[in-house]
């Protein structure tokens, strides 16, 4: 909308807006918007803001990402997933203000926060911090530990549920009033209401869900099959997907909203892009996007990285958790190596990255990518869940390329056979066997994750991770006694 | 302790695979190498027989190589296709006149015939003077726009069916997330594809384009083929830099990122809805181009009237000067002739032709600001 025109985001003239230097705010500048207050903050290297202007600005774009969507409905019960980190505090805050707005421009759905305890990556993170800040801001809270996520598909996973005290005494002044009316057994009743699991606060330590075999499971995949750091990575953050949407279901939220802002969809774009996740960019970038059934928004989206420090330092709000909480180890990933390169071609070429996001927006997944037998269980990534990019496509494909490189580097009997084909298509056939299977469950992406993995070990924790898929076999079981060309018993 | 090759062919291994991380002897390398040029070429259909072929030949390890093994598989595999070098002369002192003589070195070597096309006969520049002018930044910029329309003018010269590039896998992810970098989704769609598919065009193709760099470097050294290795004296500012250091980055981190890269790029799409800029030709020159007038000429312009900067930036900037420029100096602008043009009633009116077929194109909301457009231009041009 308004806000998105303030950029010139025009490619070309990328190589033209190379900082000389940065400019330095001084006493006399004055807001460009009120032209009365003094400029606090510059935004786009160019533009002074005074603190009030930011923050209208600011609070604007974020409440016009969710009103023009026309997504949100009046009531929804929306579950926010909070890291602790800078962004999500940000969200939070934001929703805060936006709920506490007289009627007429007052937020109109429900959030309750979702926190997932990553302790098991030696996280700094206290859950009692935590509790505390979004107990100030009056949000109920469920969290659950990161391991959970290997809870077998059938059961439920344990999850943890706390109403701010705030939240229970107008709670309880709520049911005053109406008791009062109601009963008059109003002091009997209110004592049932105090002993009532309601009313009670949980224990709030990082051990109240117990150190389970989960988190040593979780933690040997980790340090042991996944032997470099990008897989590692890249196998949390679809991890933290995958119980984020668990719990969404579970929790009974159909709408998810996750604080990612556009700085770090830049990144997360780029990083897809390297990991050969390029079909899914769309997937993880768009306004509303589904994930295992969960309706996912990014409420952030149309901020950056540096408006939501300044929001956070003009409003003095406290953030738990400063560092990024990606990576257990220091050695480079592919994500931390794209971030530190966005991070760089940004200070000197300020359009960078409102151009990847813009670019990163416009992407969906090709067509060729797709797999003919469409709509299928098949189709979808036994792992991330999403569309496979695995697809027969042309014969001519970055993907055959490597099927072939590896035929040629593992089997000398190629040789002969190859040589002696004069017809091309045997040779696509000889090719095409055995070792692409991987390719026919996961998706690009995953498929480079499985192989690391034993994923077909199926005393492996991983299996739980798997979409489970109706065998064939399966099928036929369910519907047998009656497929009467079988020679079945007709009773 | 020495490596097995990986095959079981029973020798001693020479070197590791880039791309799939298995250890080689240098036969199998060799046969591998060339094998899955072989199949990219067949798989993707890119040349049918008795195609006349002509190979971008600059002198360096991609070009060499590609040579070497066009006139290899030609030969083995029978595709039936005649041969010929082509070379762009951009008139870089200390770098292409270097090279070029590697070329000519090749030409004899591989017994195919070579033809020299320099910037100084097709644009009346070379890259010498260019940079004389705009300075070592952007010189990139002129220098790739005039190579690309220097390579088809050259083939169309020699009337040649198709033309092969030595861009390898790394180029082309280089391509891809530059594109991103600076939001040129049309070309993001097109840098993947195997090979240019205009109709009417002599179409380019890459048959290197899932090999590696390391591996090309490596089968050069190998067979001990005669290349030159000298950087592009001008080329270190290039914005491109920033783009190839990045992907040297991930590619240490995890070897399989180029190719994993140009999946990515393979299996991209554009949302429906999103305009992109058509291809059509050049009002001036005939070629292909997505501007009314191409880039290529309009950096021509540039030059030849004292204003260089002229093609770098905004197209949408460019149009507006293209006109002040032509009024001021009357020159011709697609060539260094400096014929004047009848600067009279006359071409005016050629002008307000223009803004009327510009009228003509308003469709609903956009009504608006184009009318401003026309009728400010109408005021600027009032007799």
């Amino acid at each position: 909308m308004c806000s998105l025109n303030d950029f010139e985001m025009d490619g070309d003239s990328n190589k033209e807006m190379k900082k000389s230097n940065h400019k330095v705010l001084t006493e006399s500048d004055l807001c460009r918007k009120c032209q009365i207050n003094n400029a606090k903050f510059i935004l786009r290297d160019k533009d002074f803001y005074c603190t009030q202007c930011f923050t209208v600005y600011f609070v604007h774009k974020f409440r016009s990402t969710i009103g023009k969507s026309r997504e949100i409905k009046h009531g929804d019960k929306v579950l926010v997933a909070f890291s602790g980190g800078i962004s999500s505090t940000c969200l939070l805050h934001l929703i805060r203000q936006g709920l506490d707005e007289p009627a007429t421009k007052k937020l109109q759905f429900h959030p309750h926060v979702l926190f997932i305890n990553e302790s098991i990556l030696n996280s700094q993170t206290s859950l009692a911090k935590i509790y505390e800040e979004i107990d100030k801001l009056n949000f109920p809270l469920s969290y659950t530990n990161l391991e959970e996520v290997l809870v077998e598909e059938s059961k439920e996973i344990s999850i943890k549920t706390v109403k701010s005290e705030k939240y229970l005494v107008e709670f309880q002044k709520y049911l005053h009033k109406f008791l009062w009316k109601l009963s008059e057994n109003y002091s009997e009743l209110l004592e049932v209401l105090r002993s009532s699991d309601l009313n009670k606060v949980d224990n709030i330590s990082d051990e109240s869900l117990g150190v389970s075999e989960r988190s040593n499971e979780l933690q040997h995949i980790l340090s042991e099959s996944l032997k470099n750091q990008t897989s590692r990575e890249d196998f949390l953050r679809q991890l933290r997907y995958k119980l984020i949407c668990r719990c969404a279901k579970q929790l009974g939220f159909q709408k998810v909203f996750l604080g990612c802002s556009g700085t770090e969809l830049a990144i997360q774009i780029l990083s897809n892009v390297a990991l050969g996740r390029g079909s899914q960019i769309a997937d993880f970038v768009q306004f509303k996007t589904n994930h295992f059934g969960v309706e996912v928004f990014l409420p952030m989206r149309e901020t950056f990285e540096d408006e939501v420090k300044f929001f956070i330092e003009s409003q003095n709000i406290f953030v738990p958790e400063e560092e990024e909480k990606l990576t257990p180890s220091n050695k480079p990933s592919i994500v931390s190596c794209t971030r530190a390169f966005i991070h760089n071609l940004q200070e000197e070429f300020f359009s960078t990255v409102p151009t990847v996001f813009r670019t990163g927006s416009k992407l969906v997944r090709g067509k060729e990518a797709e797999n003919e037998n469409e709509g299928l269980e098949g189709d979808v990534c036994s792992f991330c869940g999403l569309k496979r990019d695995t697809g027969k496509g042309g014969s001519s494909s970055a993907l055959n390329s490597i099927k072939l490189s590896k035929k040629l580097t593992e089997n000398q009997f190629m040789k002969g056979v190859i040589d002696n084909q004069d017809d091309f298509s045997d040779k696509e056939n000889l090719i095409d066997d055995g070792e692409s299977e991987v390719y026919n469950l996961f998706c690009y992406g995953c498929a480079n994750l499985m192989q690391e993995l034993d994923y077909q070990n199926s005393s492996s924790r991983v299996q739980h991770l798997l979409v489970t898929k109706k065998s064939e076999q399966q099928n036929l079981d369910i519907i047998q006694n009656y497929l009467l060309e079988r020679g079945l018993n007709i009773p | 302790m020495p490596f097995l090759c990986s095959t079981n062919c029973g020798k001693n291994a020479v070197l590791k695979r880039p791309k799939t991380g298995g250890a080689l002897c240098k036969e199998c390398f060799f046969w591998a190498f060339e094998e899955e040029i072989h199949c990219t070429i067949k798989s993707a259909s890119l040349f049918s027989k008795g195609d006349y072929v002509a190979i971008a030949a600059s002198g360096g390890k991609d070009s060499t190589v590609l040579a070497y093994i066009m006139k290899l598989l030609n030969d083995r595999y029978n595709y039936g296709l005649k041969l010929v070098l082509l070379s762009i002369d951009e008139g870089i002192t200390g770098y292409r006149d270097d090279s070029l003589e590697t070329v000519k070195r090749n030409e004899v070597q591989y017994g195919i015939p070579l033809k020299i096309l320099s910037y100084d006969e097709l644009y009346g520049w070379t890259m010498d003077r260019i940079v004389e002018k705009i300075g070592r930044k952007n010189n990139c910029t002129f220098c790739g726009v005039f190579r690309r329309q220097a390579l088809d003018r050259g083939a169309e010269l020699l009337k040649v069916d198709k033309i092969v590039t030595g861009h390898n896998a790394d180029d082309i992810a280089e391509t891809v997330i530059m594109n991103i970098l600076r939001g040129d989704i049309a070309r993001l769609q097109r840098c993947t594809s195997i090979q240019t598919s205009s109709e009417d065009k002599i179409s380019r193709c890459k048959p290197f384009k899932y090999t590696y760099e390391k591996e090309i470097v490596m089968y050069a050294y190998f067979k001990k083929l005669d290349y030159f290795t000298t950087e592009c004296i001008y080329s270190p500012n290039a914005y491109r830099g920033h783009a190839r250091a990045y992907l040297k980055d991930l590619e240490r981190i995890r070897p399989s990122a180029i190719i994993d890269v140009i999946h990515s790029g393979e299996s991209l799409a554009i949302r429906d809805g999103i305009h992109l800029p058509a291809q059509t030709t050049c009002s001036r020159c005939g070629h292909v181009s997505s501007q009314e007038i191409c880039k290529a000429c309009v950096l021509l312009e540039g030059l030849n009237n004292g204003i260089p900067k002229l093609g770098i930036g905004k197209s949408s900037k460019v149009k507006e000067k293209l006109k002040v420029s032509k009024e001021k100096n009357g020159n011709c602008a697609n060539c260094s002739c400096s014929k004047k043009e009848e600067n009279g009633i006359s071409s005016r009116l050629k002008d307000i032709e223009e803004l009327l077929n510009i009228e003509v194109d308003i469709n609903g909301s956009k009504s608006c600001r184009n009318i401003n457009k026309v009728t400010r231009r109408i005021e600027d041009l009032s007799f």
